[in-house]
C-alpha cells in the first residue's frame, strides 16, 4: 500500500475520538442528503412505474388546462358525445368519457388528507382499457345505477369505510360504495369511480364530460394517434402519458433541486467539519509534514498525505452516511405512511443515489484536504523544522 | 577523493524591522568524501542556517551550493526534492521520526520516497537497524523507544538510500552524555568503517572534537577551521 494511504490512516486512528466526531458529521450530512434524495428519486421512480404500466395512453383535454388532465369539477366544457368522433379516428381502440368530481374524504391521490377524485365514467371498457384492474369486493357500476361508487385500491385502504357506507362529495351530496378495485399500485388505485350519468345529473352537467381517456389500438403508435387526434379536434388539447409524464417530472425536477439545495447547507457543514479537523491535525504536525519533505518527500506527495487522510475521513463518513440515509428514507417511508396513509410513491435509495452520496463525500474530503495542504506548502521549511 | 558538496561565497540575509540581518556572509566551503567535519560556533552564529543551506532546505539569497557538482541554485523544487532524497542524509536534533510508524517503518520511508521495491528495502531497513544494534527494536513505535534509540533509528533512516553526505543538526542537543557519546560512537563507526561523509552541527566542544575537521562560524562568517 502506498505509505501516504497508511500514513492517512494510521493517523485518523491515532486521534480516534476528533475522528469518530468528523465522521459523526459526515454520516448526518450525507444520510440527511440521501435521505432527501430518496424522496424525490421515489417519486419520480413512482411515476415512471405508474405511467408505464397498463391503462389509457391518450387524453382529450379543453384547451389551456393543465397537462395533467384533472378538470376541476364544474369545468366539465367538453361534449360527451364527442366520444362517438374521437372512436372513429383511426388507431383509437376505446374512449372513456370521464366527468370528474371530488370528495373531501382522505385517500386521494396517495397524498392522505387530499381530496379524493372521483371520475364519472360508462359502465363498459373500464377493465379493457386496464386489463390488470379487478374487484376485490361487492360489484362493478352500472350505466343506470343512480349515486354509488367503486373505491379505487389505494382510496379503499386509506377509508374506514366499507360497502354500504356513503363517500360524501365537496357538495355534500353522497354516494353509496358498492365495490372496491384490489389495489395493485397503478394509477387507477387511485380514483373512486361513479356511472357518469349520475355524477352529470348532480352537478347540472349532463352530456357534458370534463375529458376523454383513450387508449390506442394495438401496434399502433400513441404519437401518430396523437397527432391525428389533434388534427381532427383543433380546438382540443390532445396530451400523451409520456408528456404527463415528462411534465410531471419536470415540477418534480424543481423539487428535487430544493432537496438538493437543502441538503448542500448540510454538506457544507459537512465540509467544514472535516476542514477543521485537518487544519487542526495539520497545525499539529508541522514539524512531522517538514521532516517528511527534508528526508525527500516531494510537495505532492505531501499534498497526496493530507488529502488521502482528508478523504479517508469523509469516505468512511459517506459509506456509513449512506447506510444512514437508507434507514432513514424507510423511517421516512414509514412516517408517511402513519401521517398519510397508503400513498402512490415511497422513498427509493438508487444505486445512482449511493453513488453520489459517496462521491460527494469524496468531494467533501478532497476540498476540506486542500486548505491544510495549501497552508503545509506556503510555509518555509526550514522555519517548520524548528515549529513547536 | 570527490567533492560531494561545494558552498560558493553563500550568503542567507533576513531583512528584520528594516534592517538586513546576514545569517550566512560569503562562506566557501568544500566537502569531500569520507570527510567528518563539525560545524561548531556559538548560539545565534549561523550554524544551522548553513547547514540548512548545504542540506538544500533553504535557498541561499546569494551564492551557489553544489551537491555532487550539481548547481542546486537554479533548481526547481521537485529537482530539490530529488537532491536532498538521493544525495543528503539529515539527523536532526529532535529525531522527528514519524511516530504512527514502527522503527523498521521509519528506515524505510525514504526508500519508499524513492521508489525502491518492498523486498529490498525490507533488507536494507534490516541491515542498517543491525548496524546500529536496534534490530531487536524493529517493530518498536518511536514513543516506546528511549531518545538514544530513537536517535539511532533517525541515524538509520538517514542512511537508508546510501547518501553521500549526512548532515546532522546537533543530534547529541537532546540526550544526556552517556548516550550523547554512544550516537557519538555511531557516527564515528561510520565515518571510519564505511567512509560515510559527515557534518555535524554542535555547540559542544567535545561532540566537534570527534570530527576530523571543525570549521568555526561566527555572525555569519567562517571564523577558522581545525584539522585533526
Amino acid at each position: 500500500m502506498k505509505s501516504y494511504v497508511t500514513l492517512g490512516y494510521r493517523n485518523l486512528s491515532r486521534r480516534r475520538s476528533r475522528s469518530l466526531l468528523t465522521v459523526l458529521g459526515i454520516v448526518l450530512a450525507i444520510g440527511f442528503t440521501v435521505g432527501l434524495l430518496s424522496i424525490s428519486e421515489g417519486v419520480m421512480r413512482s411515476i415512471d412505474e405508474m405511467f408505464r404500466s397498463s391503462g389509457p395512453d391518450l387524453f382529450v383535454v379543453p384547451k389551456n388546462v393543465s397537462k395533467m388532465p384533472f378538470g376541476f369539477q364544474g369545468t366539465a366544457t367538453l361534449k360527451e358525445k364527442q366520444a362517438e368522433a374521437i372512436r372513429a379516428v383511426p388507431g383509437v381502440a376505446i374512449v372513456e368519457p370521464v366527468y370528474l368530481a371530488f370528495s373531501p374524504e382522505g385517500g386521494g391521490a396517495g397524498f392522505g388528507y387530499a381530496m379524493t377524485m372521483v371520475s364519472g365514467i360508462p359502465e363498459k371498457d373500464f377493465f379493457k382499457m386496464r386489463p390488470t384492474a379487478t374487484l376485490e369486493k361487492g360489484r362493478w357500476l352500472k350505466d343506470d345505477d343512480g349515486p354509488v361508487v367503486v373505491l379505487g385500491g389505494m382510496v379503499a385502504e386509506n377509508m374506514d369505510k366499507g360497502l354500504g357506507d356513503k363517500l360524501e362529495l365537496i357538495t355534500g351530496q353522497k354516494l353509496e360504495i358498492i365495490g372496491r378495485l384490489k389495489k395493485n399500485n397503478e394509477a387507477y388505485d387511485m380514483f373512486a369511480y361513479a356511472p357518469i350519468k349520475a355524477v352529470q345529473k348532480m352537478f347540472g352537467g349532463s352530456g357534458r364530460a370534463s375529458y376523454f381517456l383513450i387508449k390506442s389500438a394495438d401496434g399502433v403508435e400513441t404519437k401518430e394517434v396523437a397527432a391525428r387526434l389533434k388534427a381532427a379536434f383543433p380546438k382540443q388539447d390532445v396530451q400523451t402519458m409520456n408528456d404527463i409524464m415528462q411534465q410531471a417530472k419536470k415540477m418534480l425536477g424543481i423539487a428535487r433541486g430544493i432537496h438538493f439545495g437543502v441538503s448542500c447547507f448540510a454538506l457544507i457543514i459537512g465540509v467544514l467539519f472535516v476542514a477543521c479537523t485537518m487544519i487542526m491535525s495539520v497545525a499539529e504536525r508541522v514539524r512531522e509534514f517538514a521532516t517528511l519533505m527534508v528526508i525527500g518527500a516531494s510537495r505532492a506527495y505531501v499534498v497526496k498525505l493530507i488529502i488521502s487522510e482528508s478523504i479517508t475521513l469523509s469516505a468512511i463518513g459517506g459509506l456509513f452516511g449512506c447506510l444512514f440515509g437508507y434507514i432513514l428514507s424507510k423511517a421516512i417511508n414509514q412516517l408517511i405512511h402513519h401521517f398519510f396513509g397508503e400513498t402512490f410513491f415511497s422513498t427509493y435509495v438508487s444505486p445512482r443515489i449511493f453513488i453520489t452520496g459517496i462521491v460527494i463525500a469524496v468531494i467533501i474530503g478532497a476540498f476540506a484536504g486542500l486548505f491544510p495542504a495549501y497552508m503545509i506548502m506556503k510555509r518555509n521549511l526550514a522555519d517548520s523544522l524548528r515549529y513547536e | 577523493m570527490a567533492t560531494i558538496l561545494e558552498a560558493r561565497k553563500i550568503e542567507k540575509k533576513y531583512t528584520l524591522g528594516g534592517q538586513t540581518v546576514y545569517a550566512v556572509a560569503g562562506i566557501d566551503m568544500t566537502v569531500e568524501e569520507g570527510d567528518f567535519i563539525s560545524i561548531m560556533g556559538p548560539s545565534g552564529s549561523g550554524k544551522t542556517t548553513l547547514l540548512n543551506l548545504l542540506g538544500c532546505i533553504d535557498r541561499p539569497t546569494a551564492g551557489r551550493v553544489l551537491v555532487a557538482g550539481r548547481d542546486t541554485t537554479e533548481m526547481n523544487a521537485s529537482d530539490i526534492d530529488r537532491i536532498r532524497l538521493h544525495n543528503i542524509g539529515f539527523v536532526f536534533q529532535r529525531i522527528n521520526l514519524i511516530p504512527i510508524l514502527s522503527a523498521q517503518e521509519n528506515v524505510e520511508l525514504p526508500m519508499e520516497l524513492a521508489g525502491v521495491g518492498a523486498a529490498q528495502r525490507h533488507r536494507r531497513a534490516g541491515e542498517l537497524l543491525d548496524t546500529l544494534g536496534m534490530s531487536r527494536r524493529a517493530h518498536h513505535r518511536p514513543g516506546q523507544l528511549s531518545a538514544g534509540e530513537q536517535q539511532r533509528i533517525g541515524i538509520a533512516r538517514s542512511l537508508a538510500n546510501n547518501p553521500g553526505v549526512i548532515l546532522a543538526d546537533e543530534p547529541t542537543g537532546n540526550l544526556d552524555s552517556k548516550t550523547a557519546a554512544l550516537i557519538m560512537d555511531c557516527f564515528k563507526t561510520l565515518n571510519r568503517d564505511r567512509g560515510q561523509t559527515l557534518i555535524l552541527v554542535t555547540h559542544d566542544p567535545d561532540v566537534g572534537a570527534s570530527a576530523a575537521r571543525s570549521i568555526v562560524i561566527r555572525d555569519g562568517r567562517l571564523d577558522f577551521e581545525t584539522f585533526s
